[in-house]
């Protein structure tokens, strides 16, 4: 799981700098937040609130980023 | 160690989007900036990041399962990873500096050396982080995995922070 994500990390990364799109890399940016915090942060296995939590607070982040950037 | 983490994520939250309504208010002076950064350079400092971050959660999952040796390795090579970072973050920096760019050239310029500079130093904390990580897989405590894993919490916190930087100043670069 963990070498996986760090595959699907680079490749979005990858993925984002190569399309060069600022709301896509504001989403992707949010799917890399969410895998770091599920798999390297290891809260999927924490409590259900904090992983909620922490999932709509990078929502959150995002979407505000992605009306300020315009 | 979740209270200090929360804490930095909104600091970034907060100079992500700044930096989001300097690319929307000032767009001429944004993608000029731009034009100096490149993609290849911001797909490097996240390679060497996350391949860190990777490190440092096996690190804490071999620690969990008492490899104590393999921890301390892991940990020692996120270490060397966290450095390349620093590294190429102040061989980068130098080089814009030299071509004419610091703080004060416009706002593109101080938002940028702002915001990475700011990430820098939560790098270069989270290197010694990683530092007492690795030491005290060397002590045998029963809380050591605790510890550690809460040390390479703040690192993974980095990471994040830097995912966002990425889009908003390499997205376009």
């Amino acid at each position: 799981m963990r070498a996986f994500a760090f595959v699907a990390l680079l490749s979005l990364a990858g993925l984002s700098l190569a399309v060069g799109a600022f709301h896509l890399a504001v989403a992707l940016a949010a799917v890399k937040a969410v895998v770091v915090g599920l798999v390297y942060m290891d809260l999927r296995h924490a409590h259900r609130a904090h992983a909620v939590g922490f999932v709509l607070g990078v929502a959150l982040l995002i979407a505000v980023l992605a009306v300020v950037g315009g | 160690m979740w209270l200090i983490v929360t804490i930095e994520l909104v600091t970034f939250a907060i100079i992500g989007g700044a930096l989001a309504y300097l690319r929307r208010d000032q767009p001429a002076v944004f993608h000029a900036g731009q034009a100096a950064l490149s993609p290849i350079v911001g797909l490097g400092y996240t390679l060497l990041l996350v391949t860190s971050g990777w490190l440092a959660a096996e690190a804490v999952a071999a620690l969990r399962r008492e490899r104590r040796a393999r921890a301390r390795g892991l940990l020692l090579a996120a270490i060397a990873f966290g450095l390349g970072f620093v590294g190429l973050k102040l061989h980068d920096g130098a080089g814009l500096i030299a071509a004419g760019h610091d703080l004060g050239s416009d706002d593109f310029w101080t938002g940028y050396f702002f915001a990475t500079g700011f990430h820098l130093v939560h790098v270069a904390v989270g290197v010694l982080l990683l530092a007492v990580g690795a030491a005290r897989t060397r002590r045998g405590d029963a809380d050591d995995a605790e510890v550690v894993e809460a040390l390479v919490l703040f690192w993974h916190m980095c990471d994040v922070a830097w995912f966002i930087l990425l889009a908003v100043l390499y997205t376009g670069a």
